[in-house]
């Protein structure tokens, strides 16, 4: 039984899966083959991130504490780590999270599915599942690449269990903003407001986070609801994953979508 | 007689409009009742609050004996339902469709699911968006067929249909019915209702207007009849008939509109020799027009 709507969600993101992968890939790859240059070039590219502001380099550099743009650690935080991986994942998971079940309320297809012997929460649970699968293996895919090629561009340094680790932190932090998606949409059914609002709430959240100290003292500690606070992005201190933070967000995603599939389970279809 | 479909004081609001009043309707069990009202009445939001989409404001539903709620999906099983704006899945095929909903519904007797296929004449190895309207609608009724199910309702069932396929259509839903299956139908095709349905109820702003068996509504209405005397009868012929109002009188030939049984006039015309008798049986869309605009 299970299978099914499974097999079809998954079947559902196919091409757009291959797709995101290659790009995803392609990128990493890209990025890795140009670091044998950086390193070359050394210092001079150094001054120039040292004199960015330090919540400039928060935003580029993914909340790590490895900064510096000339070893590996920094160049892979600064061009796809601290900012391009965590989006790339995110918009996955958001544009999937709204079509699963608000898309299909939208598009009308729920009514056939929910007049089936399924229940909706079966439906609702099969097609997050499906989501998470598809995360997972372009989580996987690109620290894949990391750890293949990162000896064939002088990235010798770079420990494999510090880019798993890193890996996990994108795929944590991809997994809350999916939920929440999923969540608006499981609990409105409507398509375009839960795609607007999905990514208005991971924006200022970034934003926030990179920002905070510029707001007034009584709202600087807000960051702390913006799960980009506890994203750390390629960390050489980081040699295993944190499994308090991968299952405190994975916990807190958990209740939230439970909560929207409770709602979904006996409001009014929109359709 | 048990019931397929029981509501009892069912009103649904959407905010402040109140879609559906205090409606209450009964289905027995292996007839084809046809649901009929203009757009916007409630034959939708009845047919989805039947099928649990919908929680009624106020009031209860029964299907099958058992209450549309996530308790009971199991229902589904023996409910067929094809929605009146119908929307499927367009990137699978015809064939993919059918697969995926077939395992849903458990689906064990493929041949039948393929002799549908042939009878509606559907191509299931296309794409579901590059099919036309009508083409579309055939995979609805495969759907809404396939699994034999106990109760089937359908919305607009021929909608887009050439005039073969709503014959293949209605003869699918006599077929049912006489394996067993009660039909709940929805139309604005009264022709086709006509033809198969055996209880009506008209609908108009959310309440049920008249709930009556075909047949009996046919009898009890208004018929005209057309009389063509040898000689011309007298003038205050019929007068005296509360049933019977004069329409027309000319020459030879009179035309009246007689309500309920013909008996009376018979036996009043058995005193003269007449040439012809025409007698117009109304339409179901006379009955519908009559009543609506009566209410």
């Amino acid at each position: 039984m299970l299978s099914r709507i499974l097999t079809k969600a998954i079947y559902d993101q196919k091409r757009s899966l291959i797709y995101w992968n290659l790009g995803t890939v392609l990128l990493v790859f890209l990025v890795m083959t140009m670091y044998p240059a950086v390193q070359e070039a050394g210092e001079g590219f150094n001054d120039l991130m040292d004199a960015l502001p330090e919540e400039m380099k928060a935003l580029f550099y993914g909340g790590s504490s490895d900064v510096g743009i000339s070893t590996p650690a920094g160049w892979l935080n600064i061009e796809v780590y601290g900012l391009m991986l965590p989006f790339i994942l995110i918009i996955y998971g958001i544009i999937n999270a709204v079509n699963s079940i608000a898309g299909e309320e939208s598009n009308g297809t729920l009514e056939l599915l929910v007049t089936t012997p399924i229940s909706r929460v079966q439906i609702a649970i099969e097609k997050f599942l499906a989501i998470l699968l598809g995360m997972i293996v372009i989580s996987s895919l690109y620290t894949l690449t990391v750890i293949l090629f990162k000896n064939s561009f002088e990235m010798n340094s770079l420990q494999s269990s510090v880019i798993i680790s890193a890996g996990f932190e994108v795929f944590t932090l991809a997994i809350g903003y999916t939920a929440i998606s999923f969540a608006i949409g499981a609990i409105t059914g409507n398509k375009g407001l839960t795609l607007g609002l999905s990514f208005l709430i991971t924006i200022v959240s970034y934003l926030w986070n990179g920002f905070h100290k510029f707001l007034p003292d009584v709202l600087e500690s807000t960051n702390n609801l913006s799960l980009f606070k506890y994203y750390s992005s390629i960390d050489t201190s980081n040699t295993s994953i944190d499994i308090t933070e991968l299952l405190v967000v994975s916990g807190l995603s958990l209740i939230v979508v439970s909560i929207s599939i409770a709602i979904f389970k006996n409001r009014d279809l929109t359709t | 007689m048990t019931s397929a479909i029981k509501i009892e004081n069912l009103t649904k609001y959407y905010g402040k409009f109140k879609a559906l009043s205090s409606l209450n309707l009964e289905v027995d069990t292996n007839t084809i009742y046809a649901f009929i009202g203009p757009n916007g009445a409630g034959k939708t939001t009845t047919i989805r609050t039947l099928l649990g989409m919908l929680n009624p404001t106020e009031g209860t539903v029964s299907v099958l004996g058992q209450h549309p709620t996530q308790k009971n999906t199991g229902m589904f099983n023996k409910i067929g339902y094809l929605p009146g704006e119908l929307s499927m899945y367009d990137k699978l095929t015809g064939n993919e469709l059918l697969k995926f909903f077939g395992n849903l519904k458990n689906i064990t007797d493929w041949k039948y699911v393929n002799e549908l296929v042939e009878r509606l004449n559907c191509e299931p190895t296309k794409k579901i968006k590059t099919l036309s309207k009508g083409n579309k609608q055939k995979f609805g009724l495969v759907l809404a067929f396939m699994h034999k199910p106990e109760l089937l309702i359908l919305d607009e069932p021929t909608s887009g249909l050439d005039p073969f396929l709503q014959q293949t259509t209605i003869e699918l839903v006599q077929e049912s019915k006489n394996t067993g299956a009660t039909v709940f139908l929805s139309s604005h095709i009264f022709s086709e209702i006509d033809k198969v349905a055996e209880t009506v109820g008209f609908i108009k702003e959310g309440e049920l207007i008249v709930e009556e068996e075909l047949e009996v509504l046919k009898s009890n209405a208004v018929k005209t009849i057309e009389i063509e005397f040898k000689d011309a009868p007298p003038a205050t012929l019929f007068d005296s008939m509360g049933n019977v109002q004069k329409v027309e009188a000319e020459n030879n030939s009179i035309k009246l509109n007689v309500t309920g049984s013909l008996d009376s006039v018979i036996k009043e015309i058995s005193n003269y020799e007449v040439l012809n008798i025409i007698s117009e049986e109304p339409s179901l869309e006379d009955l519908f027009m009559n009543y609506y605009e009566s209410k």
